[in-house]
């Protein structure tokens, strides 16, 4: 362990007003400790209510001024999780501040502010963790898998991530002369149901909402980067999106380095679509055989008299996703290692999501940069 | 009743006519080896022919001048322009062309046709296809299976795509691709992903087929269809099939469409657009760039 390296985090939720699973993922480790919620003064009341309520549930001080938080509650860690246009502005100025960081997705809606963060980490010297599933059981065994050269030489993969979950009413449901809902008023009544994903001013499709989950995977089973990609996208569930012109449905091909290729399909393709949180899978081709791999496993499967419906029949167990990226970013710490989702490889997932935008607009390949 | 003629391939003229029983209203009439024969000898004793070889497109046109309906591999090695002639051709000889071994009536294929058919799943967004075969079964290319996987797309949107973007390796080391993927677009925001594998060890392959629509989703996956079997350390994965079924379904159809005087579910027509896609796919791979298909000739952008 590294000698500067205390035995048991301290921790400021830099904002929560998106989902709290980050800040909750970070608690679940023994090694990390919530000391402190914080925010900037100028937010507006909603954001500010949402922080305060969790600083109560955690019986821990709310404090509205970021910078005085950092310095007098002794942290060595930030957890951020506000709206994505702010994710990297707050990173930033923890990182500058010597503070290692946790961040909820998306990295940003900027592909500057991304470079801008990845400036500001490399230069302090902490450690980023982009908040990630890839230790999920599926992962780890697939994983696994490839690094025992079972299927070969991977050549090929595919990921499907679907999210059964509504965002709003359909498409073609709002009346002529009917107001548009804002994207921030939407996103902040989604909040209930945990399907404000999109939190922020600036609309967001599925791309850059949940893009980081299904790239991350690839990232993480082959280690290697996108270099050009052709995209699809559409809106072709919700109104909302068709409104903001921003998809909730996207096909992406994507061609690697080491001569890999790939695809990738994502969408918010409605509640209905799935008896579960949707189909979420990972093939993956290699020179000796080949992976089909669901996400979602292991799970139970539970039925019974009087079941809401909007409960899921099929429960995942086993989860030790929360823990493992909080272990992998404590041991980064102690021994100055990389984290399993850092700022650099943010940045390029970030690059592959804003090309894939691109392409989808232009209807051209586009290479990534 | 329908009078059949099973032209071609002795063994699987005999492994059809095994399963005919469990057809209603159709007849093997006439088996014979070559077009001439048939022709020749027992002009009179059919109404459509089902071929099980490899034939000459001009075998094909003749048998269509003949008046005889055509149920004909739609792996056969025809071009584009070949298709559209044999086509042209039945059309004006007042018979139905359908080609075979499209998998629209694999059962799989058949309730997910239905459940859209039925606007059980509203309008498709995506269709999300992947078809693994192993390197132990000769004959089966990535053509072969291009023009099957590439009509049940089309049999989603019930149109041809807008765009094709397809890329391909050769995995093994081949002189021809043994990996491609294929990416549509079609109009109205519609999309496709195909991939076809041909690296697997010997043993079974893989498919897998779903369709994401506006109202709900469909999935077809082998993975879901397994039975496992112990027998030490991990257990193996036994696929269920129904493929053989979708061979006796592609007669039955043929042969109904004859008797009730209808084209057939998949026509010459299918056939035709699932080339054209094809040969799009084809030239996208070379020029690495999108190519236009619906609406008049293909067109690399």
């Amino acid at each position: 362990m590294n000698v500067k390296s205390p035995r048991k985090f301290r921790c400021a939720v830099v904002s929560v007003v998106k989902h709290d699973y980050v800040a909750r993922g970070v608690a679940s480790h023994p090694r990390f400790e919530l000391v402190v919620v914080t925010d900037d003064a100028d937010q507006p009341d909603w954001v500010h209510e949402r922080n305060q309520a969790f600083a109560d549930e955690f019986d821990i001080p709310y404090v509205r001024n970021v910078a005085e938080a950092l310095q007098d509650h002794d942290v060595q860690v930030a957890v951020v999780s506000s709206e994505a246009e702010r994710h990297c502005d707050l990173s930033i100025r923890a990182a500058e501040a010597g503070i290692h960081v946790v961040q909820d997705k998306p990295m940003s809606t900027s592909i500057s502010e991304c470079d801008r963060l990845v400036a500001a980490v490399e230069q302090s010297g902490i450690k980023f963790l982009m908040w990630n599933r890839n230790g999920l059981p599926a992962l780890q065994h697939a994983r696994q898998a490839i690094e025992a050269g079972q299927i070969g030489q991977p050549y090929a993969i595919h990921v499907d991530f679907y999210f059964a979950k509504d965002s709003g009413p359909p498409k073609g449901s709002r009346a002529d002369g009917e107001p548009v809902t804002s994207w921030l008023d939407h996103q902040i009544a989604a909040h209930v149901t945990g399907a404000d994903g999109g939190v922020g001013q600036e609309p967001m499709g599925e791309l850059k909402i949940e893009g980081i989950y299904p790239l991350g995977y690839i990232q993480y089973l082959l280690g290697a980067r996108v270099k050009r990609v052709f995209a699809r996208t559409t809106a072709h569930f919700h109104q909302v999106n068709a409104d903001h012109d921003v998809e909730d449905l996207a096909t992406v091909t994507l061609e690697m380095e080491q001569d890999i290729l790939g695809t990738l399909c994502i969408g918010r393709i409605g509640a209905a679509s799935h008896p579960d949180i949707g189909e979420i899978k990972i093939h993956v081709l290699g020179t000796k055989g080949a992976l089909v791999v669901s996400e979602a496993r292991p799970e139970v499967a539970i039925y019974y008299r009087g079941q809401p419906s909007e409960e899921f029949r099929h429960r995942r167990v086993g989860m030790d996703n929360d823990y493992l990226l909080m272990e992998n970013f404590a041991q980064a710490i102690d021994h100055d290692g990389s984290t399993v989702l850092d700022a650099r490889v943010g940045r390029e997932i970030s690059g592959t999501v804003q090309a894939a935008i691109e392409s989808g607009q232009n209807g051209k390949p586009v290479d990534v940069v | 009743m329908v009078r059949l003629a099973l032209l071609g391939d002795a063994d699987r003229a005999d492994q059809l006519t095994t399963r005919m029983p469990r057809l209603e209203n159709v007849e093997v009439t006439v088996r014979a080896a070559t077009v001439d024969q048939l022709l020749a000898e027992t002009v009179t004793a059919f109404d459509g022919v089902m071929v099980l070889s490899t034939v000459e497109i001009g075998d094909c046109e003749q048998l269509a001048s003949a008046g005889k309906h055509l149920l004909v591999p739609v792996s056969s090695p025809f071009s584009t322009e070949s298709i559209r002639g044999l086509s042209e051709q039945c059309e004006q000889s007042g018979v139905y062309l359908m080609p075979a071994g499209t998998n629209r009536l694999l059962p799989s294929m058949q309730a997910i046709g239905q459940s859209l058919a039925g606007g059980e799943l509203g309008e498709p967004g995506l269709v999300r296809l992947h078809r693994w075969s192993t390197t132990d079964l000769p004959g089966l290319s990535l053509t072969d299976d291009l023009l099957r996987d590439l009509d049940l797309v089309v049999d989603v949107f019930r149109a041809l795509p807008t765009e094709v973007y397809a890329v391909a390796r050769s995995v093994l080391g081949s002189a021809d691709p043994d990996y491609l993927q294929v990416h549509l677009g079609f109009d109205g925001g519609g999309m496709a992903l195909i991939d076809w594998s041909s690296t697997l060890p010997p043993g079974d392959g893989y498919f897998s087929f779903s369709v994401i629509g506006a109202a709900g989703a469909a999935y077809a996956d082998d993975h879901l269809n397994k039975q496992l079997v112990f027998r030490g350390q991990h257990p193996v994965a036994i696929g269920t099939g129904s493929d053989e079924i979708a061979s006796v379904a592609d007669v039955q159809e043929f042969c109904q469409a004859i008797e009730q005087q209808r084209a057939a579910r998949v026509s010459g027509a299918d056939w035709l657009a699932a080339a054209r896609i094809a040969t799009a796919v084809r030239q996208s791979v070379e020029s690495r760039a999108t190519v236009a298909v619906a609406g008049g000739d293909d067109d690399e952008r």
